[in-house]
This record gives C-alpha cells, sequence and structure tokens, in this order.
C-alpha cells in the first residue's frame, strides 16, 4: 500500500501547489490529504493515517511550530515525520522547528526538485 | 539598505521558481480609485524592525493570469473567485518571507502577519501615517501590477 501524505496549509492555493509539485517529483505516495491549520490537522490525524505531513509554519488558529509541539504531546502521532514548508526560511524559525521535532524544511518559493530532495529520503 | 531592492529580488524569484510569466519591470502604478477596473490586492502587515504593511495591487484579469500560472491550470478550466484571492495572498506572503530572509542578512528582524485579500472597484488602502513608501510599478503581458511597501522604523 502506498504512503498517504498530509498537507496543512491555510493557502488553499498552496495546498494544490504542494500536491502538484508532489505528483512532478515523482515520489512514490498513494494518497494526499489536506488540512487548514495545525488543530485541522490534529483533529484529521485522530482518524486518518499518514505516512509523512507537510506544514507551512505562518497559518492562523494553530501555527506550524505549535502544531509540531501539540503533535509531539500525542502518542499515536508524534513519530509521524514532518517537513515544514515556509515563506520563512530564517534559521532562528527552522531552528525552533527542528528542536519541535521537524524532519526537514523547504523554503518558498520552490520547485518541484526541492520537494523530491527533502522529503525523497523520507518516505 | 536597499529596501526596494529587496522587494524587487523577492517577487522576481517566485515568479522565476513558481510563475512562469515574463515578470518586467513597469512604469505605470497600479490606479485603484479608477471605477471602471476591478482589483485584487494582497496586503501583509509587517512588524518588529519595521512596522507597517505590505500590498501586492493589480487588476482582477492580471490575478486571473498569475492565478492560472501558479496552479498550472489546463485550458478551460475555471478560476474560482477564492483560488483567485488567495493566490494573490500567498503571493505577497512570499514576498514577505523574502523581504524578511533579506532583512535577516542584516541583522534586522521583522514578524510577518497571516495576508488578507481584498476585491473590488474604486477602494482606498490606508495605513500608517508618517511612513515612508515604496512603491514598485511591474508589468506582464495581461496588465500592470504594483508591490507597495509603507513602514516605519521602530527601532
Amino acid at each position: 500500500m502506498g504512503k498517504r501524505i498530509l498537507i496543512v496549509d491555510d493557502s488553499s492555493t498552496m495546498r494544490k501547489i504542494v500536491a502538484r509539485s508532489l505528483r512532478q517529483a515523482g515520489l512514490d505516495f498513494s494518497e494526499i490529504l489536506e488540512a487548514a491549520d495545525g488543530q485541522l490537522a490534529i483533529d484529521l490525524l485522530a482518524t486518518e493515517k499518514v505516512d509523512i505531513i507537510l506544514s507551512d509554519i505562518n497559518m492562523p488558529n494553530m501555527n506550524g511550530l505549535e502544531f509540531l509541539k501539540a503533535k509531539s504531546e500525542i502518542d499515536a502521532i508524534k513519530d509521524i515525520p514532518v517537513v515544514v514548508i515556509s515563506t520563512e526560511g530564517g534559521a532562528d524559525i527552522i531552528g525552533e522547528a527542528t528542536s519541535l521535532g521537524a524532519k526537514g524544511s523547504i523554503k518558498k518559493p520552490f520547485t518541484a526538485d526541492a520537494i523530491e530532495q527533502v522529503l525523497g529520503p523520507l518516505l | 539598505m536597499d529596501i526596494t531592492a529587496l522587494l524587487k529580488a523577492s517577487l522576481q524569484d517566485i515568479f522565476m521558481t513558481m510563475i512562469p510569466l515574463e515578470l518586467t519591470e513597469g512604469t505605470q502604478s497600479v490606479d485603484l480609485s479608477a471605477a471602471a477596473v476591478f482589483h485584487v490586492s494582497g496586503m501583509i502587515g509587517v512588524s518588529g524592525h519595521y512596522q507597517g504593511m505590505l500590498a501586492l495591487h493589480c487588476s482582477n484579469e492580471v490575478a486571473e493570469a498569475i492565478t492560472i500560472a501558479f496552479l498550472m491550470l489546463e485550458e478551460g478550466e475555471q478560476v474560482e473567485s477564492s483560488d483567485l484571492k488567495d493566490a494573490i495572498g500567498e503571493l505577497v506572503n512570499m514576498v514577505a518571507g523574502g523581504l524578511k530572509g533579506g532583512f535577516a542578512t542584516h541583522d534586522i528582524d521583522i514578524s510577518i502577519a497571516v495576508p488578507t485579500t481584498i476585491a473590488g472597484r474604486a477602494y482606498t488602502i490606508n495605513c500608517l501615517s508618517n511612513a515612508s513608501w515604496v512603491n514598485i510599478p511591474f508589468r506582464l503581458e495581461s496588465g500592470d501590477l504594483t508591490l507597495e511597501f509603507k513602514y516605519r522604523e521602530t527601532a
């Protein structure tokens, strides 16, 4: 059975672009799920199994850093790898995401190649 | 530090990487007060060392061309109004991210908010008074777009 990928981003445009880039990158996955913020992602993960999560950082309600922290406190989902995708490529915010458990980062704007390079080893 | 150059480089980088349209520097700023044209503006608040608002203005026609290219829609696919507003909001969000990264190389820290998009005819946008103002016109085949940054230095 192929891998399931969850995209967490408040921008529906960006969710579509990330999904398209995943297909262009030729990565091995079977399904893409979407959530519009960190809290909706936590809610979705209560019922859906996913293999990897791509999350924006700058989101309303629950941002990407808060999502990483909340996820790390739930045993059933804490080990699912998360890659953050953000306009904010600064070392401080990426360092904070990494300390909260992120396994990689992709800076917007990005290409399908950038997605493949970061996600390929994790899938 | 040349804020205009940072903003230009940020927008040009986004178009080169993710929006396959030819973006050139323009001469004509978008006139939001023109009642004959339906405009779209993406805006995002900035705080920290600089406080203010970054905005991108264009006609609905230009916003549609950007959305089609951004989402790589097939010929004949309809552009939903929600996608169009979201795409312009995401575009200004990414420009702000590039600006934040540019500032960071000068050890200047800013924070950016969540973007907002408005659309309509003959509107005005009021931001800070007594603020510095950068206004950069660009041109696409489908028309003009303007990047605007109104800011005040707080530190």
